[in-house]
């Protein structure tokens, strides 16, 4: 599968905007930049590496300048843990007008529910990685959050020439008891 | 600091299939993305001509893409110019057997400020974890090690966890 590297997955979905579409998205992804409880519910959900949204108006033409497109194309790339369909529900469950936000001024879009025809819609859009590597292939999302705070606590933890040996199990088992979960 | 960083170039009528074709036999364990310092992901995606939706009539497909596309994106800690200079010398040879199929490709010499002119910038970027891939990957090296320290060291008396401590962490 090209769409996949270990654990991370890739997905592009290419997909024509409606009229008025674009200015939607410039009031959509302006507001997602500016007010942290729109995109907070997706990052409490650990499973998405990166994404980014594009909106192409013109693109390379061949003869090497640039063509205007009748129509305005989101081009939407994400990198993420588990299968298309999965992230999609994920998101419908969660944030669900944020989700029909996202999609609505695109074209045929079905609405969120039901799942049936969303899926097909989302299948219809979406576009095979010819090509995908990952850096860290063995890890998922959350494992990289917990990593990342046991490094943080980890560097909390005194050195060992700076306290006596009691000292330092005393921290050692502060630090297990206060980082087991994400061990 | 992060950046995602997407190229796209129009693939020459014709070309599609052949590129696309070379680009599924790159391997993903030696991909040319893995000696890129300061890469999280990198992928190459080639879109076909025709409908953007497979389930458009004809009568709609006039608005999508009017040619085959290269995308080539990824998400760095560098800045794109040095990143791209550093792809292009792991590629090697295969940067031309890939972008001589797109339209304007002045070769090898003068790629990268092409590719940085089909810079496509994007609207909305999210990250759920904003380290950088040395740091990522640091963490998740260490998160190990602390794990299989702890499952050994769960008996240790004071002076024998301090021990084992000082060899491996060497702290």
């Amino acid at each position: 599968m090209s769409d996949q590297h270990g654990q991370a997955s890739a997905v592009s979905i290419v997909v024509r905007v409606r009229r008025f579409g674009t200015a939607w998205f410039r009031l959509l992804f302006f507001s997602s930049r500016h007010l942290a409880y729109v995109t907070n519910p997706i990052k409490r959900q650990q499973f998405i590496h990166f994404c980014h949204w594009m909106v192409l108006t013109r693109v390379p033409d061949q003869k090497g300048s640039l063509v205007r497109l009748t129509r305005p194309v989101l081009w939407f790339e994400s990198n993420y843990d588990g299968d298309v369909f999965r992230y999609m529900d994920t998101f419908t469950r969660i944030i669900p007008w944020r989700q029909r936000a996202a999609w609505l001024p695109t074209d045929r879009f079905p609405d969120i529910s039901p799942p049936g025809p969303f899926h097909q819609w989302t299948l219809d859009n979406v576009y095979e990685t010819t090509h995908y590597w990952c850096a860290y292939p063995n890890a998922t999302t959350r494992d990289i959050g917990r990593s990342i705070r046991v490094q943080e606590a980890f560097a909390q933890l005194p050195s060992p020439e700076a306290v006596s040996p009691e000292e330092f199990q005393r921290a050692w088992l502060g630090f297990l008891t206060a980082r087991q979960g994400d061990l | 600091m992060i950046s995602h960083l997407s190229i796209l170039t129009a693939v020459l009528d014709g070309h599609d299939d052949e590129l696309r074709a070379f680009i599924a036999k790159l391997p993903v364990e030696q991909s040319p993305f893995a000696s890129v310092p300061g890469t999280h992901n990198g992928r190459f995606t080639v879109i076909h001509t025709g409908p953007l939706s497979r389930s458009d009539p004809p009568s709609l497909r006039s608005g999508g893409l009017p040619h085959p596309m290269l995308m080539c994106s990824a998400v760095i800690d560098s800045p794109p110019a040095e990143w791209l200079g550093h792809l292009l010398r792991s590629l090697g040879p295969d940067a031309i057997r890939i972008w001589s199929h797109c339209a304007g490709w002045p070769g090898p010499d003068d790629a990268v400020p092409w590719l940085l002119r089909h810079r496509v910038k994007p609207w909305l970027t999210f990250a759920t974890w904003k380290a950088d891939v040395a740091q990522m990957r640091k963490a998740l090296e260490l998160r190990d090690q602390v794990e299989r320290f702890a499952v050994r060291a769960q008996r240790f008396d004071a002076d024998e966890l301090v021990a084992l401590f000082r060899s491996t962490f060497a702290k």
